[in-house]
């Protein structure tokens, strides 16, 4: 059966969820961050890598090579979890949106901390 | 939610041809496609084609369309009024482009292949040809309650405005619901429900910088939403689309701003 509903009363639904700006604020804090590590990692990662493997592990196993990696997939996953979010929201509904948020949450901190495990096995074997 | 093909019975067919009548000028002829849909006949939507001579109607698209329904075929269903661009009741798609018909001149239209088409404004549900169901829309721009809210005493005289406050409503107020900004935006396409679409929050920040209003936070507090605000991500259809030349997306930019500006 149809429900019948005034157009004032769907419009307005449960109201306002009291949360957005946050989302809206750390995709482009997470942006700019990126602006700025993707190129320096890509930079300092390529030049050792033209060395040899030998090179790249020594350079992922210091200081500077760990901190900006693990600065990069921090900033790297979670940009990809709210944009991704954004994207499910947009052409997804009902049950779908919410499994499809599931995932990509899931999804995402999986990925982040076998990145994360990775570079610090590199960082302590080193 | 996204929908990407036409729900059952909504797929258009190849509807009526009309001629030109014996005797008009072939050079003036042009031929428009016309989207047509009655609730009460059985068949679903159809393009009908009019070949008029325009030289027998004014120069607007708004023109050949009652000139359509005056001589050629008087079920022609359409809304219009003022037909001088104020009252906003003629917005549809015409040549690919929201706009309203009454200022849309027909020698601006290129159209495709030697056809114009003409249609309701997207993704709304039609009531009949070229009549959306706005009713949403209008819900929507009712729950920005676009009136003056204050809690101080009324003054005895006007609420005094100083005349550069006043200038910050220049490009909001002249707004006149024609919806076509709203029906020309995809995240309004698929989530019209809950996102509360460019006409509605140029209104809602036509009152949010107002001077004089007293419920800034109220305001701001029921825009404060992934949906109703956030869905917006400047596509800027309703920038390019709006035929009174104003800027929904920047206030919907200027709207993000003072939710960042009351957190950070």
């Amino acid at each position: 059966m149809a429900r019948l509903q005034t157009p004032r009363s769907k419009i307005s639904g449960l109201g306002s969820s009291g949360h957005g700006t946050h989302h809206y604020l750390v995709q482009r804090v997470s942006a700019l961050a990126l602006l700025v590590l993707v190129p320096f990692v890509l930079f300092q990662f390529l030049a050792a890598f033209t060395s040899g493997y030998d090179a790249a592990y020594i350079w992922v196993g210091s200081w500077v090579g760990t901190l900006s990696l693990l600065a990069l997939v921090t900033a790297m996953f979670w940009h990809l979890r709210l944009g991704v979010q954004v994207v499910v929201e947009d052409y997804f509904g009902g049950w779908l949106r919410m499994v499809l948020l599931l995932i990509s949450s899931f999804g995402c901190f999986g990925l982040w901390l076998i990145s994360v495990l990775s570079i610090l096995k590199v960082f302590f074997e080193g | 939610m996204a929908q990407l093909t036409l729900p059952k019975n909504s797929k258009i067919t190849k509807g009526k041809h009309w001629p030109a009548p014996a005797g008009s000028d072939v050079a003036q002829v042009r031929t428009f496609r016309i989207y047509r849909y009655d609730p009460d006949a059985d068949t679903g939507p159809r393009w009908d084609l009019f070949d008029v001579d325009i030289s027998k109607c004014g120069p607007m698209t708004l023109h050949v369309l009652i000139y359509i329904k005056d001589e050629i075929d008087p079920t022609l269903s359409f809304r219009r009024s003022c037909r001088e661009g104020i009252c906003g009741s003629c917005a549809m798609n015409v040549d690919g482009r929201n706009t309203i018909a009454c200022t849309k001149g027909v020698d601006e239209l290129k159209g495709s292949g030697g056809v114009i088409s003409i249609s309701p404004l997207p993704h709304m549900a039609v009531i009949k040809d070229l009549v959306p169901d706005l009713s949403d829309f209008y819900a929507q721009h009712a729950a920005m309650e676009p009136f003056l809210r204050t809690t101080t005493p009324e003054p005895q005289k006007e609420w005094r405005q100083a005349p550069e406050d006043r200038d910050k409503l220049d490009g909001l107020y002249e707004c006149i619901m024609c919806a076509s900004c709203s029906t020309a935006c995809p995240s309004y396409w698929w989530n019209g429900d809950k996102y509360l679409g460019p006409a509605a929050l140029l209104q809602a920040y036509r009152w949010l910088i107002d001077s004089r209003d007293e419920a800034t936070g109220e305001r701001l507090d029921a825009l404060e939403d992934p949906f109703r605000l956030y869905r917006c991500h400047t596509i800027m259809n309703c920038t390019q689309v709006c035929p009174k030349g104003l800027n929904p997306a920047k206030a919907i930019g200027e709207i993000k701003k003072m939710m960042l500006e009351r957190m950070v």
